[in-house]
């Protein structure tokens, strides 16, 4: 069989996942169920936030989801355009009291090219609104997140505000990233402890308010290089809010950690060391746990892993696992564009340690004895191999319910992975 | 059949010209079909007395798919002439070019092709400006193209466009028949038209003169040759007619650059129509006998899903259906050709239900996990200029692998542009030498919704491969409309593998799951087949299987409970005269069944029990509840896009309400006052009130309902209310 073409997300989930990750604001899909269910069921999965009462939503536009109602566009809307359907939808969601409404098209009705604008103005007078014309044909799913994101900010913050001192927006998130609440939270507690507040992670979590205060920051902070970068920049001509992104990546493990608190409070002005006694505290419990782990078995240095993830998580995550623990990388499978400097980054220290081969290797296709990707990867290889440990730090899982929220950054991330590898090892040790 | 397409800017005069021909040929004896392919839906009004007919998409739009007949949409006119208007959509919304698809499609549906014409004209707005204006010029169609135009510039400029239109379709072809030109007075108008004509190497096969008889004409709703058939006017539209009738000789299209074209040449009432009326038109005494509308239907437009066919929404898409289906065929690879979302969430839902078999199952199949999915990964340029040559570079990646089976599915954006994948099959002969490439053309949703999607990839896809040559072999069983997305699926058919075992059995193939191109090619070797569901999507596999492949149904579907269960093996054991094992296997089973019945019975007997549920296949929950001495108070059954058709052995010993609104339950549980609602889903059931799930795709075997009861008994005895309900308010 041959490798595949990209099946990845493009930017029509990017832009829904954007918006699902704001609070309160109603997300319409203008466009077919098709294209609806699968993200009403992510959105609801990575980011409940409602009762879940589905006969509250049977109805039409709905079908017993409740995040993401659409127009249900069919043969008969595409030749005839979705007026009518927009005249019955946009009243029903106004009647919630959102304080968004953010309507986006699917690539089918992109092309046919319905006046949404006039139609959000005419059905939804009272309402602030934005339409996502066309969130681009296999563009990346970042490319969508980042359309979608801007058109929400350009609608409810339209102004320049006065910088408030230690504040940072974190740029880079969305819900559908695996553990993302965890992550920010995370972040969040490690900066509070720097004195630094986070005011908005766009847009994960936050509330149409959030989103108004987001010129505020004194700072935008690039967690996630690819769904944030080109944010951030823009972020910066809009407002002129400066930007910090990390050339390595995200802040995983303890060493990417602590040089991003440092980098992070350098420019802030503020003082990292409590931040830092914290992540010492964790190496402490790190080490505790892996001097015994690894009495028994050597381990988990020499064990092989796999990762198939995005290059700002898959960069500091690899070099961690090979400086912090001794693991071997026998594939690294970037989800995506491989021109990001924390790409370029990866591929150079791959072969630095003498592991070239595993640069862009589908994880499939080898047998490590522990696997960190989505959980269609780990499955493949498990149902080769059923004792290959896997840990899913990337969409989509197996449906495990994290009602404990779990991180992959800063030290409780690092504590998470330490955790999951030490146990899935343990068949070895 | 000779089959013309008229081309010309918009205003340019082409449904008159096009009205006067059909006119002109049917004078002359030939069977004629006119398609107007314009909105604004006026092509054929003079061939009809001035009046409007019906539209196909006026038709399509309030019509079910199963009431629908050509004799409705094909209207007779002036001696006999057939006309059909596409129509579409008002100015300014939505999109003609998918209505002009659409309206093809349908009359391909309806048999449109199966009726004997001597010659069909097109009549095509303006400009071949995208796929859904170039219908007509694709290879099942138009056979020869005629461009009418005037000397005004714009109109030739149209007219070069069109030129480059049909030279994008044809490689080698050559069908120009050339320019028809209609005067409108300009300036130096015949040089012009003249100097394009020899520029492009064009024929200028008539030339009409202004002439205010086309007025008076129009004014009486009728075409020249009809109200003044004796004028050399009508006299040369019969003689195009003649042209039109004797072929060719014609020309390749060699379109201009625009710098040439310039230097070339410029070296240089209609009546409101009723938007939506049948109204067929009575055929004139005198008019040209013309064929029968016996049409034969495609087979897409005979099986329907429910939701096609009632015109419910539509629930998920046809495309997804589809892939989902032919994912299945595990060393075939399937191309989704559109962007990438659609592969996306095509590949995500079909490794959901992986997944969530590998958790509550414990069943792991790697090819689901990794199914041989890939994207045309059309991009915003494409969908403006087309895909084809991206669905090209798809196919050429996947045939490196040298599979025996392509399949190319379509979704919205690739039906909306109309990509005519025929010609990108056309164009790969290379690969169609090793590898055979099936279309699949359910265009996203536009073709019907989730379950239409299963249906067509079996009638288009799947059935393609069958041989019928093959023989039926000696205790061979085929399996036929498993659930791909359902949980349960793989465990369900280990279960119906050890009974069939049990008796002899074996599986020969999976119609359509976990199988392979050979399978399917060997499909007939099955002697009896098993359907897995007997609801709306089984019964259309199972009638079509029966009436286009001769192939034989046990009557029951998957049994669920032990009474089904009992007489499905005694019906397969009798089909292939086994009946000697089943006796034996049913003991095996009914001793347990009976303790346990007798258990739970003394805990559960008088217990009053309320169903809601979208499942139409109740028996083996009522036989549990029965042999339990329960009280069924109601079976409430809601609307389900999989079936429409519910019954019971056991009617008359329940009440039953079917089209159910759910929001009538609670006023239902307020009154019945069961101990036990039992629904598909429990959320938002009254506090105070018990209930439990019932699976819409059970599990298969003897004991499936005692299963359930068992859990019955034991959440009589759990508090009624859990604490953390009442943490709802916190929300």
């Amino acid at each position: 069989m041959p490798v595949y073409s990209d099946l990845r997300p493009d930017g029509l989930t990017g832009a829904l996942l954007a918006l699902e990750g704001l609070r309160n604001v109603a997300v319409v899909l203008n466009g077919p169920t098709g294209c609806r269910a699968y993200h009403a069921a992510t959105a609801d999965s990575q980011f409940p936030r409602d009762a879940h009462r589905p006969l509250d939503f049977i109805g039409e536009f709905y079908f017993g989801q409740s995040r993401i109602p659409s127009t249900y566009l069919d043969n008969d809307d595409y030749v005839f355009g979705a007026g009518e359907k927009l005249k019955r939808i946009l009243p029903v969601i106004a009647e919630a009291h959102p304080a968004l409404i953010a309507i986006v098209n699917s690539p089918g009705a992109a092309l046919i090219g319905d006046d949404l604008p006039r139609l959000l103005r005419r059905y939804a007078p009272d309402v602030p609104c934005v339409a996502v014309e066309s969130t681009g044909f296999s563009r990346p799913a970042a490319h969508g997140f980042t359309e979608a994101v801007k058109a929400v900010i350009t609608r409810l913050a339209p102004d320049a505000l006065p910088a408030q001192p230690q504040t940072v927006n974190l740029l880079g998130f969305s819900i559908h990233h695996n553990h993302w609440e965890g992550s920010a939270a995370e972040l969040r507690r490690l900066l509070a402890l720097c004195g630094i507040q986070v005011n908005a992670v766009l847009c994960a979590g936050m509330t149409a308010a959030d989103l108004a205060r987001v010129p505020a920051a004194t700072c935008n902070l690039v967690v996630y290089d690819e769904y944030g970068r080109a944010l951030g920049e823009w972020l910066a001509d809009r407002f002129g809010t400066p930007l910090f992104f990390s050339p390595d990546g995200a802040p995983v493990g303890f060493a990417a950690t602590e040089f991003w608190l440092q980098a992070v409070c350098q420019i802030l002005g503020a003082d990292p060391l409590t931040a830092l006694d914290d992540l010492k505290a964790a190496r402490i419990r790190s080490y505790a746990a892996l001097v015994r782990f690894s009495a028994l078995s050597g381990l988990p240095k020499g064990a092989t892993f796999a990762v198939r993830a995005d290059a700002s998580i898959a960069c500091p995550l690899t070099r961690w696992l090979y400086e912090y623990l001794g693991m071997i990388p026998l594939a690294v499978q970037l989800t995506s564009a491989p021109d990001l400097e924390s790409a370029k980054l990866l591929r150079a220290y791959l072969d630095s340690i003498d592991c070239a081969a595993a640069w862009q290797t589908d994880p499939v296709t080898t047998t490590p004895e522990i696997v960190l990707a989505d959980a269609n990867t780990i499955a493949a290889i498990q149902s080769q191999e059923s004792l290959v440990a896997g840990v899913e730090i990337g969409y989509a899982t197996r449906g495990y319910m994290d009602v404990v929220p779990k991180s992959l950054l800063g030290a409780q991330g690092a504590l998470y992975l330490i955790e999951q590898i030490i146990n899935g090892l343990a068949r070895l040790a | 059949m000779k089959q013309i397409a008229i081309y010309g800017k918009g205003g340019i005069g082409k449904s008159t010209i096009a009205a006067n021909l059909s006119a002109a040929l049917a004078l002359k004896g030939a069977r004629v079909l006119q398609i107007g392919c314009d909105p604004k839906h006026d092509s054929t009004r003079l061939l009809s007395n001035g009046t409007a007919i019906t539209t196909a998409l006026d038709y399509l739009r309030h019509t079910r798919p199963d009431e629908r007949h050509l004799r409705d949409v094909v209207h007779t006119g002036f001696k006999g002439v057939h006309c059909v208007e596409a129509g579409g959509p008002e100015p300014g919304v939505g999109c003609a070019g998918r209505g002009i698809l659409s309206t093809f499609e349908l009359l391909a549906q309806l048999g449109l092709q199966s009726v004997a014409y001597d010659i069909a004209l097109y009549d095509v707005l303006g400009d071949v400006v995208c796929g859904g204006f170039a219908v007509p010029l694709r290879r099942d169609y138009a056979n020869a193209v005629y461009i009418v135009t005037s000397g005004e510039f714009m109109s030739i400029y149209a007219a070069n466009n069109i030129l480059r239109g049909v030279q994008n379709y044809d490689s080698s072809e050559t069908r120009l028949g050339g320019l028809i030109l209609n005067r409108r007075g300009v300036e130096d108008e015949d040089e012009r038209v003249i100097r394009f004509a020899e520029a492009a190497h064009l024929p200028i096969a008539a030339t009409f003169p202004r002439s205010d008889q086309f007025t008076r004409a129009e004014r009486l709703g009728k075409t020249v040759v009809e109200a003044f058939p004796t004028t050399p006017l009508a006299g040369a539209f019969g003689a195009l007619a003649h042209v039109l009738l004797n072929s060719g000789p014609y020309v390749p299209a060699q379109p201009l650059a625009d710098d040439d074209l310039e230097r070339v040449v410029l070296g240089s009432s209609t009546r409101t129509v009723n938007p939506y009326r049948h109204r067929a038109l009575s055929q004139p005494a005198d008019a040209t006998p013309q064929p029968a509308l016996t049409p034969v239907p495609q087979l897409t437009a005979r099986y329907l899903s429910k939701s096609v066919r009632q015109r419910d929404p539509l629930q998920g898409c046809a495309f997804a259906g589809a892939v989902h289906t032919t994912l299945h065929i595990q060393d075939a690879i399937t191309i989704a050709h559109g962007p990438r979302s659609c592969s996306h969430i095509a590949h995500q839902t079909f490794t959901s239900s992986a997944r969530r078999a590998l958790t509550k199952y414990g069943v792991s199949l790697q090819h689901q996990f990794e199914p041989p999915l890939a994207s045309s990964d059309m991009s915003e340029s494409v969908v403006i200029f087309g895909g084809t040559d991206e669905l090209e570079s798809a196919i050429r990646a996947a045939a490196t692998s040298h599979p025996p089976v392509i399949f190319v599915v379509t979704t919205c954006p690739a039906g909306i542009i109309g990509d005519d994948i025929q010609v990108v099959i056309e164009r790969l002969p290379d690969v169609t030498a090793h590898t055979r490439i099936i279309p699949i053309l359910t265009d996203g949703n536009i073709n019907g919704d989730y379950s239409q999607g299963l249906i067509t990839a079996c009638l288009k896809g799947a059935a393609a491969l069958l041989d019928p040559d093959v023989t039926p072999e000696d205790d061979t069983v085929n399996i036929v409309a498993e659930k791909n997305l359902a949980n349960n699926t793989e465990a369900n058919f280990r279960v119906i593998h050890d009974l069939l075992a049990a008796l002899g059995l074996r599986v020969n193939c999976r119609f359509i799951r976990a199988t392979s191109v050979d399978e399917l090619r060997h499909f007939k070797r099955g002697r009896l087949n098993l359907l897995a569901y007997d609801d709306a999507y089984g019964r259309t596999f199972r009638d079509y299987l029966a009436e286009q492949h001769g192939a034989v149904f046990a009557s029951a579907a998957f049994p669920v409970g032990f009474h089904e269960t009992v007489q499905w093996l005694h019906e397969i054991a009798a089909f292939f005269a086994k009946t000697e094992q089943v006796n034996a296997i049913v003991a095996q089973h009914r001793t347990g069944y009976e303790a346990l019945v007798e258990n739970l019975r003394p805990a559960l007997a008088g217990k009053r029990i309320f169903i809601l549920t979208y499942g139409h296949r109740l028996d083996w929950i009522l036989q549990t509840a029965f042999d339990l001495e329960m009280e069924v108070l109601k079976v409430a059954v809601l609307n389900y896009a999989y079936d429409d058709r519910f019954f019971s052995r056991f009617e008359g010993r329940f009440a039953v309400e079917l089209n159910y609104a759910p929001e009538q339950r609670n006023g239902d549980i307020q009154a019945l006052q069961p101990d036990l609602v039992l629904s598909n889903f429990m959320l938002g059931v009254p506090e105070g009130v018990r209930g439990d799930i019932i699976p819409i795709c059970p599990d298969v075997g003897f004991h499936s309902g005692l299963l359930l009861a068992e859990r019955w008994y034991r959440l009589l005895k759990a508090p009624v209310s859990e604490g953390w309900r009442s943490d709802a308010s916190l929300l």
